[in-house]
């Protein structure tokens, strides 16, 4: 990878050019993207989501930033951990998917205690030691320079606050591993293709998984910017990891 | 993780928020409890879960690392504290013990008691208004028969154990033999503290 492009999935673009391509991706599936979601993974990405808010350690008067918000999964679920007092900001760097997220809440009847703020995980918006707990679900990969939004990620955070990755990952059993890529190459675009009317895109998607750092890589990358106590946990034979990092 | 477990809390959690949803005042009910976390610890099977009610729904969690109480017990001891009698009796046995915010813990059991669901409305959705009454009426009277059943049966019960095979004493012979039991007891007292005294007489002596 030269110094002025990076990886689009296996295709390689112009850096500059990387925000706007994911931006396509993304405009083009946010009205299909809980659906699709749910197709995917079959459901399971919901319990996924569920055992990042249990690592999380959300409770009543917490300010969260939830960065790749989408449709709001983990956003929703933290709104009502962190009570009246707290407060959640719900991030994307989508406006269509942000847009997406924000109707949802509302449908939900979660108001107050959220923002709703387009938010490029590079560079982050607030002050330094600003939230007690940060997330981004399966948004990484799709960050140009990952470890600069790392390192903005560990700057907003406050002292004792830990941030949570939950990210696709490699796959720790060789035989899932195969299943794993059959499934990702040939059977997500058809769904994508026959839900979403849009294959390329969910090719984009899983190019991107396989793009991604590893489990161990991840974890090297946040210790570098300065987490501390760092771990993961591998969910569904490594496919998903939940990445977790704290700042003392 | 365990996808199987957590399959399990976020089917529980559905389960209990459509229950909730058919007491159409239950959420509002809720609202006094926003926020707080309700851990319960399953005593024997290593198994917890932490509620925490918030607006519009009941959330079901694995973990949470400061709980505002944590309600400790057998499954059966938990199960038997919806009853107003036996979760005294339970927690004074310390089948069940609270820790944390007790009057959480005690605010909590109030909100569940007062989940007030017509099921003959609901029924009559499905079934409409006439075989719904006729329905929940035969239910009602069943519920009275078995009350009413129970008490006989125990009362049947008891008169065979104590009258007709005899092979438990009734509660008034019980209480008369402790009496007896305790005039022996201290008669033999008395004769020890007589006896040593004559002891220390024929020592002295």
């Amino acid at each position: 990878m030269s110094d002025n492009t990076t990886h689009f999935g296996y295709e390689q673009v112009d850096v500059d050019a990387k925000q706007n391509r994911v931006r396509g991706v993304f405009d083009s599936v946010a009205s299909n993207y809980d659906v699709m979601n749910d197709l995917m993974s079959m459901g399971v990405h919901r319990l996924w989501k569920r055992f990042t808010i249990d690592l999380s350690g959300v409770r009543q008067g917490h300010q969260v930033l939830d960065l790749a918000s989408g449709t709001g999964d983990l956003a929703l679920r933290f709104a009502r951990l962190v009570g009246r007092e707290g407060h959640v900001v719900m991030s994307d760097i989508n406006a269509a998917m942000l847009e997406q997220g924000r109707i949802r809440l509302l449908d939900e009847g979660v108001v107050g205690n959220v923002d709703f703020v387009q938010i490029n995980a590079e560079t982050i918006p607030f002050p330094d030691n600003s939230f007690n707990c940060i997330t981004i679900a399966f948004g990484l990969r799709n960050v140009t320079d990952k470890s600069k939004a790392l390192a903005e990620m560990y700057r907003v955070l406050k002292p004792g606050g830990r941030a949570l990755i939950l990210e696709f990952s490699k796959p720790i059993y060789k035989p899932l591993s195969a299943i794993y890529d059959i499934y990702s190459f040939k059977i997500l675009p058809k769904i994508g293709k026959l839900v979403a009317k849009d294959e390329d895109s969910y090719r984009y998607l899983a190019e991107s998984i396989r793009m991604h750092p590893g489990q161990e890589e991840l974890k090297g990358m946040m210790e570098t910017v300065g987490f501390e106590r760092c771990d993961y946990h591998n969910m569904t034979g490594g496919i998903v990891a939940a990445h977790r990092g704290f700042k003392f | 993780m365990n996808e199987f477990s957590h399959l399990i809390y976020a089917g529980l959690e559905t389960a209990i928020n459509q229950y909730l949803a058919l007491d159409p005042l239950a959420y509002e009910r809720m609202q006094r409890l926003d926020g707080k976390v309700i851990g319960f610890d399953f005593r024997g099977i290593d198994v917890s879960l932490y509620l925490v009610p918030s607006v519009n729904q009941l959330m079901v969690l694995a973990d949470h690392e400061r709980p505002d109480c944590v309600i400790e017990g057998t499954p059966w001891s938990l199960a038997r504290m919806s009853d107003s009698q036996a979760s005294s009796q339970s927690l004074f046995a310390g089948e069940v013990t609270i820790s944390g915010s007790t009057a959480l813990a005690h605010e909590f059991g109030q909100f569940l008691a007062s989940i007030d669901i017509d099921w003959e409305e609901h029924l009559a959705h499905i079934a409409g208004d006439l075989i719904a009454y006729q329905v929940m009426g035969r239910w009602r009277k069943y519920l009275v028969w078995k009350q009413a059943a129970g008490y006989l049966l125990g009362q049947d019960v008891d008169d065979y154990l104590h009258e007709t095979v005899a092979i438990v004493p009734a509660r008034e012979d019980v209480t008369l033999f402790l009496h007896d039991v305790d005039y022996v007891r201290d008669d033999v007292e008395r004769l020890a503290a007589r006896v040593q005294r004559l002891q220390v007489l024929r020592k002295n002596n």
